[in-house]
């Protein structure tokens, strides 16, 4: 009983445990990472395809994807999207801070430059069932073929005047936020655009 | 031993619920219970963290010093937790992704640690494992009566296969926060009005 209180013992308990634990966790991780990283990447894939509009199973995503999608050279992330041999837009990725932390996705837009082709986010960090709603079909679905303001602000909140898409009650935070990072990507993608 | 084991999950599932009789496990009873499918993985996740977290805090017990046994219950309770994240991830991403931040926020489910302090570490290892997988089945079955009411009413759906049909207009209020606190709440008065009843 005394040994059990003892420093060294103490010292020594928690070293054991903790080289034990480490151990059990290292090879899950190891174990389940091909696993995770196809997962991911086919994750990406489905987004990119849902920016462009179109919905894809777990079946036909690798598919629908070397088919429609075609990187763009010398930019990262930055896909054409073809519809047979015709250009029908461009998917470009955006990222910023949300309410509680940094999010990812992917924005399409129409060659012409005056719809949306399709939104759709792939990373959050925002609270399940409020600002994480953000994922959920009805909002993602908003951005498929839906017509631009001609001047930025590109996307506004119903029910301001002219606006063109939904927030959603209970996060408005993250709404407004997500808002603004659209609207930036959509100036800088035109303004580049624009430039060319 | 039998009878003693079934007193001890008559206790966790009934008489001492965790959440409607101890009110511990509330914050992630209120946040994932919009969704049935959502509330029985949650459940089902926390049963095993509670089991086998008792089941090793009682086996290691009597090798434990007793001033470090905190951290010892954390590290052991925080190992299940990342296996748990892990699976869930690796098996069933859409779940991770449902769940999101909750998954990892087991950890700080009072169940788990009240159920460790509070038993396991008096009790041998299988009668701590009952005690904890009978506090998790308490715990889950609280979380699908309230998930149950707040589908249906909300989207008019049980887990996710629409049942009130289209003319069913959603009651937007259930699925979200204040939605949980008022099943709660009923929920928590009636079984108190019950149990006073009861006894009385």
């Amino acid at each position: 009983m005394k040994k059990r209180n003892s420093l060294i013992y103490s010292v020594l308990f928690m070293i054991a445990l903790t080289a034990f634990t480490t151990l059990i966790l290292a090879v899950l991780d190891q174990s389940t990472r091909p696993r995770v990283e196809i997962q991911q990447q086919m994750e990406t894939h489905q987004a990119i395809l849902f920016s462009a509009g179109i919905e894809s199973t777990e079946e036909n995503v690798e598919s629908l994807y070397t088919e429609r999608m075609k990187p763009v050279a010398g930019e990262e992330n930055v896909y054409e999207y073809y519809e047979g041999s015709e250009l029908k837009g461009h998917v470009i990725p955006f990222e910023g801070s949300l309410l509680w932390g940094s999010a990812t996705g992917y924005l399409g837009i129409a060659e012409d430059g005056k719809s949306l082709l399709g939104m759709d986010i792939v990373s959050n960090a925002e609270t399940p069932g409020l600002g994480g709603r953000i994922t959920e079909d009805w909002f993602r679905k908003q951005f498929q073929s839906l017509a631009l303001k001609e001047e930025p602000p590109y996307l506004i909140y119903r029910p301001a005047a002219g606006g063109n898409v939904d927030a959603i009650t209970g996060a408005t935070q993250t709404s407004e936020s997500l808002r603004i990072i659209l609207n930036k990507t959509l100036t800088e993608y035109f303004e580049k655009k624009g430039g060319n | 031993m039998a009878s003693k084991s079934k007193q001890v999950m008559k206790k966790a599932i009934l008489t001492e619920n965790p959440v409607l009789r101890q009110i511990l496990g509330i914050c992630s009873a209120l946040a994932v219970t919009n969704l049935m499918m959502n509330s029985l993985i949650m459940g089902l996740a926390l049963t095993f963290v509670t089991g086998l977290s008792s089941f090793f805090i009682s086996a290691a017990r009597k090798y434990t010093p007793k001033h470090i046994r905190m951290i010892v219950q954390t590290m052991i309770i925080a190992v299940l937790v990342i296996v748990v994240d892990v699976l869930l991830r690796a098996f069933y991403p859409t779940m991770s992704k449902a769940l999101g931040p909750y998954v990892g926020l087991i950890i700080t489910n009072c169940i788990i640690m009240g159920r460790a302090e509070a038993f396991a570490m008096n009790n041998p290892p299988v009668l701590a494992f009952l005690d904890g997988v009978a506090s998790g089945i308490g715990y889950t079955l609280v979380l699908l009566a309230i998930a149950f009411v707040r589908e249906l009413l909300g989207f008019g759906s049980l887990f996710g296969f629409p049942v009130l049909g289209a003319s069913w207009t959603n009651w937007t209020l259930m699925i979200m926060p204040p939605g949980a606190f008022f099943m709660l709440g009923i929920l928590i008065w009636i079984t108190n009005n019950k149990k006073e009843g009861g006894q009385a």
